[in-house]
């Protein structure tokens, strides 16, 4: 017998193929999105899907319910315990509650939370809303929906052999201008695909996949999964920015990402290694009028990046005796004051939202408000200014009075 | 054991204590295991009434909880007895607490005897392994819960001491939709040349030692059974692979005509044995694919066809997203040289002649 090895003329796309599919329930509920109006998007990686759901009328306006007193750098803590108050609708003990994303409507104010009842493979999925300053269950059989596959889709010759094993794991849902962008983690390829798809989904195949390479300090370039990203205009181009799993921050131009490009992201930054980031967030300065981003991270604080920094920033060098980098380093990045932050949204120009774990008490989560643009709680610190003997007054708290929430 | 006597008798001594619906001193709730639903027994009809005017008046939660919520149930009268059905199961061996205007009574839904776990497979299972190896595998036996891998499983070197952050540290754990296979990562940073972990911290696997890959004894199933006893694995890690995947080199061992014998692909390294299920295809003589069964340890693969050996030329098809166990495909290493990757989307095919 000899070997021959021959190149399919295949298409040199790669496309995942993928209809337009009908499923109402939730599989599993991840990472969670809103496009302009009021379709929130579920990733659902048990289900290979994004889920949308048109909630129209289970929206409810929050614009009555005071946030905090931003002026005094106090953000309102609407619960205690979350995973409790959660754990008492759910039926279940509260370290059974798994809150795995949040979602802010911006219109409403609204904030979605993606919850797990369990952690086994029988986990009953969830969207929990709050409703000035209630807890509730979303019911999706009500509203609209469509979903697309993004998972790998299963085929008659693999499922012959059994319960197919792969899943993507989905850690960023984006939707920008009639586009979702997804961002996932596979269990059995470490691929860099990201995968650009229409929405209102069609029922064509849509589903671009797109292989993106970013060069590594030295001499060397590789693949990497993208765990969160954004879409942003930098200098008026709408660009994305990703944090790859192993946290180099990565510029490209949207124009550049069709299908089939083999795209090379330019490497403006890099978090520190020993880390991965949860959330990339894009917000308004109100202060100064700057438009910026901020990255949660799992073992670090946060950190804030302005456009004007990302638009601006060099790419960095690459090659032969290019001395490797191990801490943050590239484009410049704030520090900001938020360890223990799990989740994190904007609610308007003025507050962010985040579920953290309380900086008195890390057995307790909170769903907490946070005056932008420094993210900071001027209660959450110990410093001589919060105390009462301290006469000084510079965050105005003092000659402002206790908060008198609705 | 749900022993139905003492939460009767728990039930009574609640009812007693407070009574401030007109009820009678035997009011008291039951776990119908075949519904789920609570059934209420006791309560006259105008209390039976009252709440189903008013079902505020009713919260069902686990016993203990320090909140005013409840779950949301459904509420039907049925006879003499309330019918309480939960918009979620009760779980079993959780202690619940229902109040009924007042009138607080525990259920217990009956605990089911949950399968000890136990770790039954790993991989690569070969013996010696490169030391750049992205991706392992582990294979249990039960359903296991997720959250627990990052303090379940630890890396012990050559010299006893743990391998400190030897994986990536994602939020999400990546099983497969059974949560029988959970995948790690070693982590990225420390097996790519150049990066400053790799240079820094090392790779957390050197080549020539040996390792001990240590599941905890108190890993739980998904139906909260723990192991019990700590599991292991070992292996000796060999020379990093750091070049593409070039089918060439592999050897296909073809099988006779007419039977069911296997046909094997021999690899030149250790490919990955989850992936390689599924992206590595025959198609026989005239286009179709082969159905059969599939074996592999990830060093060869093998399929048993269910049809038997035609006479004439298969292909084998290699799907460009096949990497190897250190990350390597068809289109490029791992971490190859600036402008070297990224070229060949295209599967490759292999080819093999069955002759009489």
């Amino acid at each position: 017998m000899r070997m021959t090895k021959s190149i399919l003329t295949a298409s040199a796309l790669a496309l995942v193929a993928a209809n337009a599919v009908q499923a109402q329930s939730l599989s599993s509920a991840g990472a969670l999105a809103f496009d302009d109006a009021d379709t929130l998007f579920v990733g659902d990686a048990k289900a290979g899907l994004v889920h949308a759901f048109d909630l129209g009328d289970a929206l409810a306006d929050q614009s009555g319910y005071q946030l905090g007193r931003a002026q005094t750098f106090e953000g309102r803590t609407i619960f205690n315990n979350l995973d409790v108050e959660i754990a008492a609708i759910l039926g279940v003990e509260p370290e059974q509650v798994v809150i795995n994303d949040m979602v802010v409507h911006k219109p409403s104010k609204q904030i979605f939370l993606s919850v797990h009842r369990g952690h086994g493979p029988d986990a009953e999925a969830v969207i929990v809303s709050v409703n000035n300053g209630a807890l509730g269950l979303v019911d999706l059989a009500a509203a609209d929906h469509s979903s697309m596959s993004v998972g790998p889709v299963p085929t008659s010759a693999t499922l012959e052999f059994g319960q197919p094993l792969n899943t993507l794991a989905i850690t960023d849902i984006d939707y920008y201008q009639g586009e979702l962008l997804v961002a996932g983690v596979s269990n059995e390829e470490f691929s860099s695909k990201l995968r650009r798809m229409p929405f209102p989904f069609t029922d064509e195949i849509s589903t671009s996949s797109i292989e993106i390479w970013h060069a590594v300090h030295a001499q060397y370039e590789t693949r990497a999964p993208i765990i969160t990203q954004t879409v942003a205009e930098l200098d008026g181009v709408a660009t994305l920015i990703a944090i790859y799993a192993c946290t180099p921050i990565v510029r490209i131009p949207l124009s550049e990402l069709t299908d089939g490009a083999e795209v090379k992201g330019t490497m403006v930054g890099e978090m520190g290694f020993g880390n991965t980031p949860l959330d990339i967030v894009p917000y308004v300065n109100a202060w100064d009028g700057t438009s910026n981003v901020v990255v949660t991270n799992t073992n670090r604080s946060a950190a804030s990046l302005s456009l004007a920094g990302l638009a601006a920033a060099e790419a960095m060098p690459e090659g032969e005796g290019v001395q490797p980098v191990f801490s943050v380093a590239g484009v410049d990045q704030f520090p900001l004051p938020m360890s223990g932050t799990m989740h994190l949204d904007t609610l308007d120009e003025t507050y962010a939202v985040v579920v953290r774990t309380s900086p008195e008490d890390p057995r307790n989560i909170q769903l907490h408000t946070v005056a932008m643009p420094f993210f900071f709680d001027r209660a959450d610190h110990i410093v001589e200014m919060n105390f009462e003997s301290f006469t000084a007054d510079p965050f105005g708290h003092k000659a402002a009075g206790p908060v008198e929430y609705n | 054991m749900f022993a139905s006597q003492t939460w009767m008798r728990r039930a009574l001594l609640a009812a007693l204590i407070a009574v401030p619906l007109p009820v009678l001193a035997e009011v008291a709730a039951r776990f119908d295991p075949v519904s789920g639903a609570v059934v209420v027994t006791g309560l006259e009809s105008a209390s039976r009434a009252a709440l189903l005017a008013n079902p505020e008046l009713l919260r069902l939660q686990v016993a203990r909880l320090d909140s005013t919520r409840g779950m949301p149930v459904t509420l039907r009268d049925q006879g003499a007895t309330l019918v309480i059905e939960p918009r979620f199961d009760l779980r079993p061996g959780t202690v619940y607490m229902l109040d009924l205007n007042g009138t607080a009574l525990e259920i217990v839904p009956p605990i089911a005897e949950a399968t000890v776990p136990r770790l039954v497979g790993f991989a690569p299972s070969q013996a010696v392994i490169p030391a750049n190896t992205l991706r392992l595998y582990l294979h249990f036996s039960e359903p296991m819960a997720r959250g627990q891998l990052r303090d379940a499983v630890v890396l012990i070197g050559h010299d006893g001491t743990e391998v400190p952050s030897p994986f990536l540290n994602l939020e999400v754990e990546l099983w497969d939709p059974t949560q029988t296979r959970a995948t790690l990562l070693l982590d990225p940073g420390r097996i790519k040349q150049g990066v400053g972990p790799n240079t820094q911290g090392g790779a957390p696997l050197m080549t020539g030692e040996a390792y001990r890959l240590v599941v905890s004894e108190a890993m739980q199933s998904a139906a909260g059974a723990p192991l019990g006893q700590e599991a292991s694995v070992a292996f000796r890690v060999g020379d990093a692979e750091r070049s593409a995947i070039v089918p060439d080199d592999w050897q296909i061992l073809p099988p006779p005509v007419g039977s069911h014998a296997p046909v094997t692909v021999a690899f030149d390294r250790i490919i990955d044995s989850g992936a390689v299920l599924r992206l590595l295809t025959v198609e026989d003589p005239q286009g179709a694919p082969v159905r059969g069964q599939i074996e592999t340890d990830g060093g060869a693969w093998s399929l048993i066809p269910n049809q038997p050996w035609q006479d004439g030329t298969y292909r084998v098809i290699v799907d460009p997203e096949l990497e190897d166990v250190s990350g390597n495909s068809i289109s490029a290493a791992f971490d190859a040289a600036v402008g070297t990757i990224g070229t060949n989307h295209a599967p490759v095919t292999l080819t093999f002649n069955i002759t009489q």
